[in-house]
């Protein structure tokens, strides 16, 4: 993946897919995944990782709380920045790794896009 | 001259002496005629003495009947005879003497006789009688036992009730021995010696008076008021007062004792509460207490307390308790009692007691156990509505959170939609995107409505159908089609067969409601893998099975998939209500059939809608899926 590269993890198509259009509207190169097992899949077969990952908690299979801490476990992909975004606010699992922002649904467009500029330019 | 003078001093003194005499002397002839009369009788019957005096006793009497008894007597007298007796003459009664008179030759010339007037005497003497008659009469009434000893320590009067009451044989009471009644009846109570020395000190204090309860060792429990017996203001003896207060007591004792179990079982613990009641219980009711409940129809023992050897067998649950009965019973030389425990109707368990070695319950000991065991079946009633109360809440807040996720999907990509469209940065094919985004969320939410809006009407007991022919095999392709974008997106094929006439009379909207649900669920956990759809029809009825490949079920939630809310475990990250299964089978069982399930943990599921083709009564009342 290039860099600028976000990869969206939503087991909603609909919110999955519009968070993509939006992103490439901004200039970003958007992926989607259905769950964490689908996201880890893309994370390990790709060639080069995402510059981050926009990762929704509640998905069947693995969550997002499953994701983050496999992702700690891969020296590859624990430095990837990730952006929560949840119907839960940031209280209901004080203790997650790793989590450079926690956005709680229904997101605002201008609110997601202002944190994903400041965490890819970091 | 001088011994005239002296004659006439004699009768004047004797005269003098009769005057004091309430009464009269006289002396008669032999014809007995009155030849001398004196005293008060005379002047009581305003006759004087003088007139008298020459008169026969015929005449005083008015007959010459010999059986007169005053002339009969007079008579006897005559013939030497002592006469004493009483006379009743004009309303007044007479102690009477009559003698012989003699001369000196000892020949008998007349009578000689007094009267003396004891009418007052004998009407006190008969007052005295009537008023110790009603005394004897009012103890012998009294419901009390009634004592009274002298200052020396005889006992001067006792009533039967007392005699009853401290079991006294009839030979020791006659002794009217106080100290020796004091040793029988000592023995009888619970604290002998503390009794005879209260009996002691109030003897010390004469004044004194005093209420007290004794307790009996048999169980028996007296009032006793004791209080001087006064004459004027002179203490001359005590009176004992005994009144059998043990029904009272008893009654009182209960009454507490079911105040303080009410109190124990106030509390939503309810095991622990049953526990403490079990406990109080011995050893007021009984040596020792065992609650068992009725745990998956099996008895389970919560506790024994008080007695001895294994609590888990003894005492033993009497069976007949478990079939609802209160019942007395006697094993190893016991009482025993064993109460069912009831909660809206059902045996939910059972109380047993063991009465102390020599103790037999009674009818009053077993309404005292009922009354109890109510008072625990409630509690255990109320622990289970807070129970459910609590679950409810729970399960209302689960749903809460869950409809707002639900919610939160589609607000989200519809936001998101929107806010794109508005910031018009959006390529044409994005447009088109937000745009179907917004109209698919939307659907998904009116869908998502209408369940909830189903739910109310399931919960208020209306769910209405309109029936009108349909053709089960085009609605299940009606739906498929609808659903092909889903079923896309999943990778699952789907496959649907049709055999044999699928025509009936049913509602169409809820049919197609029965058919999506079942369908989505196959899409939803049928992890991409092919999914059949049959629709099998005979002449009277119809089967509809979906089949997935998907996660499958647990056992464990197999019996409550149907359920509203209820989603199986490993199912929970996939999101939804659990709704649709719920809403599917009132639906199903509205129009007359059933809906079953079949599934493995990571084999799919099947499921079977069986639908007679028409309801058996066409006109019957709406369907209340609360039934």
């Amino acid at each position: 993946m290039k860099r600028r590269s976000i990869l969206v993890v939503d087991d909603d198509e609909d919110v999955r897919n519009m968070l993509c259009v939006l992103l490439s509207a901004e200039g970003y190169s958007a992926a989607g995944a259905a769950d964490g097992l689908d996201a880890l899949d893309r994370l390990r077969g790709g060639s080069e990782p995402p510059s981050m990952l926009v990762v929704d908690l509640m998905m069947p299979r693995m969550g997002g709380e499953e994701l983050l801490r496999e992702m700690n476990r891969q020296s590859a992909l624990a430095s990837i920045p990730v952006v929560i975004m949840s119907g839960h606010p940031a209280s209901y699992l004080p203790n997650l790794p790793k989590v450079n922002a926690w956005l709680v649904k229904p997101v605002e467009l201008d609110e997601l896009l202002t944190v994903i500029q400041r965490v890819v330019e970091k | 001259m001088a011994t005239n003078r002296s004659g006439h001093r004699t009768r004047d003194h004797l005269r003098l002496i009769f005057r004091q005499v309430p009464g009269a002397v006289w002396a008669t002839d032999r014809d007995l005629r009155l030849t001398y009369v004196h005293g008060q009788t005379a002047r009581v019957e305003e006759v004087e003495s003088a007139r008298l005096v020459g008169r026969t006793v015929y005449d005083f009497v008015g007959t010459r009947a010999a059986t007169e008894p005053l002339i009969a007597h007079h008579l006897a007298a005559l013939a030497g005879g002592h006469e004493s007796f009483l006379y009743q003459r004009l309303d007044r009664s007479y102690d009477v003497l009559i003698e012989p008179l003699r001369d000196d030759a000892g020949a008998i010339v007349g009578c000689v006789g007094a009267a003396l007037d004891v009418t007052r005497q004998r009407e006190t003497t008969r007052s005295l009688v009537r008023s110790f008659s009603l005394l004897q009469a009012t103890l012998d009434a009294t419901a009390d036992g009634i004592l009274v000893v002298d200052r020396d320590g005889k006992v001067t009067t006792f009533n039967r009730r007392f005699l009853a009451m401290w079991h006294v044989p009839a030979s020791l009471a006659e002794r009217r021995d106080d100290r020796a009644l004091l040793a029988f009846v000592a023995d009888q109570l619970e604290n002998p010696s503390a009794f005879l020395d209260g009996v002691r000190d109030l003897y010390g204090l004469p004044n004194q008076e005093a209420l007290e309860v004794l307790r009996f060792r048999d169980g028996r429990v007296f009032e006793r008021y004791s209080m001087p017996q006064l004459v004027g203001d002179e203490v001359v003896g005590r009176v004992w007062s005994f009144r059998d207060v043990t029904e009272r007591d008893q009654l009182l004792r209960r009454a507490t004792f079911l105040a303080d179990a009410a109190r124990l079982l106030s509390s939503l613990d309810v095991d622990r509460a049953l526990e403490a009641v079990a406990h109080l219980a011995v050893p007021f009711m009984a040596e020792s207490c065992a609650v068992d409940l009725l745990r998956d129809g099996q008895p389970d023992r919560l506790v024994v307390a008080g007695g001895a050897g294994d609590p888990k067998r003894f005492p033993e649950l009497h069976p007949r308790a478990l079939g609802s009965h209160s019942v007395i019973y006697s094993t190893r030389s016991r009482s025993h009692m064993a109460v069912p425990l009831v909660c809206r109707e059902s045996v939910v368990g059972a109380v047993t007691f063991v009465a102390p070695m020599g103790r037999a319950y009674t009818r009053a000991d077993l309404e005292l156990a009922d009354e109890l065991a109510r008072r625990m079946a409630l509690s255990i009633d109320n622990g289970r509505l807070y129970q459910a109360a609590r679950q409810a809440i729970s399960g209302r807040d689960e749903f809460l959170a869950i409809a707002a996720h639900e919610i939160r999907g589609p607000l989200t990509a519809m936001h998101l939609a929107a806010q794109g469209l508005q910031r018009g940065t959006l390529p044409p094919e994005g447009v088109r995107t937000a745009l179907e985004v917004i109209q698919r969320e939307d659907r998904r939410l009116s869908r998502f409505v209408d369940e909830l809006l189903d739910l109310g009407r399931i919960r208020t007991g209306q769910l209405d159908f309109v029936l009108e022919e349909v053709d089960l095999g085009t609605v299940v392709r009606d739906v498929v089609s609808r659903l092909s974008a889903e079923i896309t997106a999943c990778g699952s094929a789907v496959m649907v067969t049709t055999h044999g006439e699928l025509v009936g009379q049913w509602d169409r909207f809820r049919l197609e409601q029965v058919v999506t649900n079942l369908v989505s669920n196959a899409i939803k956990y049928g992890q991409g893998k092919p999914i059949e759809v049959r629709a099998e029809g005979t002449p009277d009825r119809v089967a509809l099975t979906v089949v997935d490949h998907g996660i499958g079920i647990q056992p464990g939630a197999v019996g409550r998939i149907f359920d509203p809310y209820e989603r199986d475990v490993g199912a929970r990250h996939y999101g939804g209500l659990g709704l649709g299964l719920h809403i599917a089978k009132t639906i199903v069982e509205g129009l007359g059939g059933t809906i079953a399930v079949e599934s493995r943990p990571g084999a799919g599921a099947t499921f079977t809608v069986d639908l007679p083709v028409r309801r058996s009564v066409e006109n019957e009342a709406p369907f209340d899926p609360r039934r």
